[in-house]
């Protein structure tokens, strides 16, 4: 049996990632969330160092998803839900109420676990934002040009831009989802288990993906499917029933975890 | 394949490139050493098999990890389970480097003369350096023909072996200092195991490129 209440382990990794990787973009300190009574995310601190993607895995209901929403305050939504603790995005915390959340949201993008544009155009999807923030036409054909390449659909939309998101495949709406989430460049990009629901050619497509785009953004990613998160992040978070457990370079978490309880749960003895 | 696993791929090809010329570099070191009795080159032998050693485990470390990260199936898998293998035998080679620079210091310490017979052994370190050569490069370019080949220069290593042990023992008896002959016979007997670990090399490329075990020994 899991004890309830762990200390975070931690563990710095002995190669850096690339140039960048020691900036961090963003970062929880003392983290919780409470929905009513039920104390979901506890005291959770955890970096998040720029142009990497950090996974968080763990058995459903562990809070994984509970903290990604947090970092785009999607948990002000939920009725009864209480964040405390620090939430900091350049040394901002964002969790204080006087930050604007809309406007948190320029620079938090998230791409959710089903594909959900909008029933509009493939060109309306991307630039619905961005006219609202006043884009004027030649800048939004740019953005639409720009962030479809970027995740590889160009040349497979561009010639009916302006028919319906809704005709495209499951795996091509998730690409044009995490075009909208980064036309207007954000700092940070959430991905909540954005391949579930997707056949294994389109979900090797969006990893493939994942490992272009971390070179622009910081990515962070829940997800099922730990081979998943084994395959294409730089850091693992395993969390167990609220508790950050461990946090790891991947490779080191996926080799020679720290704990017996991510041991456990990674060899299928427990979750 | 994903483009990451690729990655990495060649990036372990690199690695194993770069123990295999360090092997090469220790064996052929080691025998000049032998032949011009020349302690200072032998020690650098010795000295530098700490090199190799470090690299396997580095080559082991990174393979445990693509094993863990990537989930490789199929052919990527064989390479993966057949590049543990292969680190394992070039280690093993430079040890046997290194044994071959020990009997270099051994002969100096003790004073013991070079002889006539001893002319076969740079002959017999140059085919199986030429054969540690062409292991890896089956390894890399997964060509099957060459892995194929070094099952017969092994052949010949081996003869080579047996002729140097024959040799020895009819000029034994009418020598001053038999120790140098049994260190001598010692020397190709190195020489002929390196070759045989050349061979598992050639083995593995046969299994990564057909998914099938041959012995070639």
């Amino acid at each position: 049996m899991v004890p309830t209440k762990f200390k975070v382990q931690t563990q710095k990794s002995k190669v850096r990632i690339n140039s960048e990787s020691s900036f961090v973009q963003l970062e929880t300190k003392k983290l919780n969330v409470y929905y009513g009574d039920k104390h979901a995310v506890k005291d959770v601190s955890l970096p998040f160092y720029k142009n990497t993607v950090t996974a968080f895995i763990g058995p459903s209901g562990c809070g994984k998803s509970t903290v990604l929403r947090c970092f785009n305050r999607m948990n002000d939504t939920v009725p009864g839900a209480r964040v405390t603790g620090e939430i900091l995005i350049e040394d901002v915390n964002i969790n204080d109420p006087a930050i604007n959340a809309i406007n948190l949201r320029r620079h938090v993008g998230m791409v959710f676990q089903r594909p959900n544009p909008f029933a509009k155009s493939i060109f309306d999807n991307i630039t619905l934002a961005p006219r609202l923030y006043g884009a004027s036409k030649q800048d939004q054909e740019q953005m639409v040009e720009e962030s479809l390449k970027k995740v590889g659909l160009w040349d497979e939309v561009k010639d009916r831009l302006h028919q319906s998101a809704l005709a495209l495949s499951g795996g091509q709406q998730q690409r044009l989802c995490i075009a909208r989430a980064i036309a207007m460049k954000p700092k940070i990009l959430l991905l909540d288990e954005p391949t579930s629901a997707l056949d294994p050619i389109s979900t090797a497509k969006i990893e493939e993906l994942v490992q272009e785009l971390k070179e622009e953004f910081t990515i962070v990613i829940v997800t099922h499917n730990m081979q998943q998160a084994a395959r294409i992040s730089d850091y693992t978070a395993y969390f167990y029933m609220g508790d950050l457990i461990e946090w790891s370079p991947t490779e080191q978490l996926f080799t020679r975890p720290k704990r017996k309880e991510t041991e456990d749960y990674l060899t299928g003895r427990f979750g | 394949m994903s483009r990451v696993f690729e990655e990495s791929l060649a990036k372990l090809k690199q690695k194993l490139l770069l123990m295999g010329e360090k092997v090469e570099v220790a064996i052929n070191k080691s025998v000049r050493s032998l032949m011009n009795q020349e302690t200072f080159l032998a020690q650098e032998v010795i000295e530098k098999d700490t090199e190799i050693d470090l690299l396997e485990e580095e080559i082991d470390e990174y393979v445990a990890k693509l094993i863990a990260t990537q989930q490789p199936v199929a052919k990527n898998m064989r390479k993966l389970v057949a590049a543990l293998k292969i680190v394992n035998d070039l280690e093993r080679m430079g040890d046997l480097a290194v044994d071959i620079a020990e009997v270099t210091i051994q002969m100096r310490e003790q004073k013991l003369t070079m002889f006539k017979e001893a002319h076969g052994i740079p002959e017999m370190a140059k085919k199986v350096q030429n054969m540690v050569h062409d292991g890896i490069n089956s390894f890399i370019t997964g060509n099957i023909q060459l892995a194929k080949k070094i099952a017969k220069q092994d052949d010949e290593v081996d003869q080579m072996n047996y002729h140097m042990i024959k040799e020895t023992t009819k000029a034994i008896h009418n020598q001053e200092y038999p120790e140098s002959y049994f260190l001598l016979c010692f020397v190709a007997h190195y020489l002929e195991r390196i070759g045989d670990h050349v061979t598992n090399i050639a083995e593995s490329v046969i299994y990564i490129e057909t998914g099938k075990y041959v012995d070639l020994n």
